[in-house]
C-alpha cells in the first residue's frame, strides 16, 4: 500500500459527500436549515477538501518514489 | 436601518474585526446599548453584513497583497512540482492552509448553532470579559515561558519569527481562531495569543493572524453573495455597497495601525478595554432588565 492510498481514498469520500449534498429529497446531516434541500455551501466545502486530499495524494505519491 | 446606523455599523465592523476586541461582540452589544432596534438575523440584514465582510477581506488582501501574491505563486509551483521545497513563501502558504482547515470545518458546522445559543447581548458581554482574560493570561504566560534553546529569552518582545512555526502550531492557531465563533471572543486576539504561546514575537503572531483571517472572512462573504440577488436583499444593496467600502477603508487603517503597534505593543491594553466594556455592558444590560 503506498502512502498515497489514504489521501486518495479521502478525496473519493469527499467527492461523494459533495455530490450527496447536491441531491435534493434525501436527509442531509450537519445542516442548520431544511435537511432535504440542496446544500451548495456544504458541497463546496467537501469539494475543497477533496482538492486538498488530491494535492496531499500527489505529494505522498512523489515521496514514495 | 437608517443611513447613519449603517455607516456606524460599517465603521464598527472595520475596526473591531481586526482589533482584538471581537467584532461580533461589538455588533451585538453596541446597537443594544444605544437602543437601536435592529434585527441582525433578518434576511434583509444579511447582504449588508456580507458586504461588510467582503470590505474587510478586501482591505486585508490590499494590505498584504505582496505576501498573498508570493504565497499563491509559491503554492501553485509547489502543487505543480508535487514536492515541498524550502521556499519560505511556500512554507507559509501551507501553514495557512493547515491553519484554515479547522476554522473552516468548525465554523461551517457550528457557527449558526453557536450564534443561536450565545448571540444574546448578556452572553456577548460575559464572553468579552473572558476575551480580556484570554489576552491578559496569554501575555503573562508568554513572558514566563523559558526561551527555546539558542533563542533569545521570550519575555520582553523577544521570541521567534514565522520561520519557526510548525504544521502543528499552525493547526493550533487555526483551532484558536475557532474560539471566535463565540460572540465576544476575538478572532485576532485568540490567534495572536496562540502564536505568543508558541513563542512567536507579537509582530509575526499578528501577521499570521491577519493572513489566516483573510481566506475565512473572504470565503464567508463570497458564499453569501447570492443573498444580494434575493428580493429581501435588494432594498439594502446600495447601503450595503457604501457600508462595504467604508468597512474596507477602516479595516485597512486598522491593520496598518496594528502591524505598527505590534512591533513594540502588547495585548494588555486590549484586555483592559474588553474588561471595562464587557463589565459596563453587563451592568447596563442587567439594570435595564429589572
Amino acid at each position: 500500500m503506498t502512502r498515497a492510498f489514504v489521501p486518495a481514498l479521502l478525496a473519493v469520500l469527499f467527492v461523494l459527500a459533495a455530490v450527496f449534498y447536491l441531491i435534493p429529497g434525501v436527509t442531509h446531516a450537519l445542516v442548520s436549515d431544511s435537511p432535504t434541500a440542496i446544500h451548495v455551501k456544504h458541497a463546496i466545502l467537501f469539494a475543497g477538501l477533496a482538492v486538498l486530499s488530491l494535492v496531499w495524494a500527489r505529494f505522498a505519491a512523489n515521496a514514495t518514489r | 436601518m437608517s443611513v447613519v446606523q449603517a455607516l456606524w455599523l460599517a465603521v464598527l465592523q472595520g475596526v473591531s474585526e481586526l482589533f482584538p476586541i471581537s467584532s461580533i461582540g461589538h455588533t451585538v452589544l453596541i446597537p443594544r446599548l444605544i437602543g437601536w432596534d435592529l434585527d441582525q438575523q433578518s434576511p434583509t440584514f444579511l447582504p449588508f453584513l456580507v458586504a461588510l465582510h467582503l470590505g474587510t477581506a478586501s482591505a486585508l488582501l490590499c494590505f498584504f497583497w505582496r505576501d498573498w501574491l508570493a504565497i499563491v505563486v509559491a503554492l501553485i509551483r509547489s502543487v505543480a512540482r508535487g514536492k515541498l521545497s524550502t521556499d519560505p513563501d511556500e512554507r507559509l502558504g501551507w501553514l495557512l492552509v493547515f491553519g484554515t482547515i479547522p476554522t473552516a470545518l468548525l465554523g461551517f458546522f457550528l457557527e449558526s448553532r453557536l450564534k443561536a445559543l450565545f448571540a444574546a447581548p448578556l452572553a456577548a458581554s460575559v464572553f468579552l470579559i473572558c476575551n480580556g482574560f484570554i489576552m491578559f493570561a496569554g501575555e503573562r504566560l508568554r513572558r514566563r515561558q523559558p526561551a527555546a534553546a539558542g533563542q533569545p529569552r521570550a519575555g520582553r518582545d523577544e521570541g521567534l519569527g514565522l520561520e519557526s512555526l510548525t504544521w502543528r502550531g499552525a493547526v493550533l492557531i487555526g483551532l484558536a481562531q475557532s474560539a471566535a465563533l463565540l460572540p465576544g471572543i476575538s478572532r485576532s486576539g485568540s490567534t495572536i495569543v496562540a502564536g505568543l504561546l508558541l513563542k512567536l514575537r507579537h509582530e509575526p503572531a499578528a501577521r499570521f493572524s491577519f493572513l489566516l483571517a483573510t481566506p475565512v472572512i473572504l470565503a464567508a462573504g463570497l458564499l453569501e453573495v447570492p443573498s444580494f440577488l434575493t428580493p429581501e436583499g435588494r432594498p439594502l444593496l446600495g447601503l450595503a455597497i457604501v457600508g462595504g467600502l467604508l468597512a474596507g477603508v477602516t479595516a485597512f487603517l486598522s491593520v496598518k495601525f496594528l502591524m505598527r503597534y505590534f512591533q513594540i505593543g502588547r495585548l494588555d491594553p486590549f484586555a483592559y478595554y474588553c474588561w471595562a466594556f464587557g463589565a459596563l455592558s453587563l451592568i447596563v444590560l442587567t439594570v435595564a432588565r429589572r
